[in-house]
């Protein structure tokens, strides 16, 4: 049975894994690239990152390109397979296969 | 947690939403300073070719040698700097583009020997259906790219139309504006309304 991940679905990590496990495997985004796209703060999305990282979900890399500093991000293989059983759960649940909790209580 | 059906079904409407908007931004990166380059120097070389035919085969050389150089440095910049993304592939994806414009142009030479056209127009549409063909092959494979497919097929036509139906006299203005300015416009649209 494929797992609803609670720490996947808040919105804005739900919209990081999308756009991570979209790359090529092996890909990683730049974080401003990234925050330009999702539109949040740095900070903002640097505490969403550091759960999903926390997680094993993704990977972030720091380095200097150019001598700049740049931060890289992509989607572990893991991250991977917990967002596609979490996009599986979501699918079961609208197809109602899934208990969800809420339909119990709304039927009562 | 407790997720409603409806909750489940936004949560999806966004996943799918930001998915579309990566692949996207990241063709728009790479895609879109590279098709309003090409599609300027079409513009220009057709409207040079009309207003000085005789010089056509230099316009053309002149112009295409800017598109190239341009090209070159317009993907060395992206990949080096990983905007917006990078992978260890990249340089790979990279080397492959640019064997098979080199190849196809080794090609485009060889037909053109074997098949030798009798007339300017003739060399010209048979250039841009085959540059077209190489934008039908890339959106093919690339996913992200699949606009170049239809860009590709769109400019195809508009070649045919003007070979055999717009006064010769009329062609490369026809090509600037139909041929030229959907690559150009098809640039600057994914550049400022993608990225």
């Amino acid at each position: 049975m494929s797992q609803f991940n609670e720490i996947i679905h808040q919105p804005v990590r739900l919209q990081i894994m999308a756009a991570l496990v979209t790359l090529e495997p092996g890909e990683q985004v730049d974080f401003s690239h990234l925050q330009k796209l999702l539109n949040v703060t740095d900070g903002n999305l640097g505490a969403h990152l550091a759960k999903l990282e926390e997680a094993g979900y993704v990977k972030i890399e720091k380095t200097f390109v150019a001598r700049k500093p740049r931060t890289f991000i992509s989607a572990k293989g893991r991250g991977r397979d917990a967002f596609a059983d979490h996009i599986t759960a979501l699918k079961q649940i609208i197809a109602g296969k899934k208990n969800t909790g809420l339909d119990k209580e709304n039927h009562r | 947690m407790n997720i409603s059906r409806e909750d489940a079904r936004q949560s999806l409407t966004m996943v799918e939403n930001t998915s579309t908007q990566t692949g996207r931004s990241i063709a728009a990166a790479y895609s879109g300073p590279l098709l309003i380059l090409w599609g300027l120097v079409w513009v220009a070389a057709f409207i040079g070719t009309h207003l000085f035919l005789n010089s056509a085969w230099y316009i053309w050389m002149v112009l295409d040698g800017v598109g190239a150089v341009g090209t070159a440095l317009i993907c060395r910049w992206r990949f080096r700097a990983g905007i917006p993304t990078k992978s260890s592939d990249s340089k790979k994806v990279g080397w492959s583009i640019f064997w098979f414009w080199t190849l196809l142009l080794v090609y485009i030479i060889v037909w053109l020997f074997l098949f030798s056209p009798v007339s300017g127009l003739q060399l010209n549409a048979f250039i841009c259906t085959a540059a077209m063909f190489a934008y039908v092959m890339m959106g093919l494979w690339w996913r992200q790219c699949r606009f170049l497919l239809w860009l590709g097929l769109a400019v195809t036509v508009v070649t045919l139309i003007g070979f055999y139906l717009i006064p010769p006299a009329f062609y490369c203005l026809w090509m600037a504006v139909a041929g030229g300015g959907p690559m150009l416009g098809t640039g600057l649209y994914i550049w400022f309304c993608w990225r």
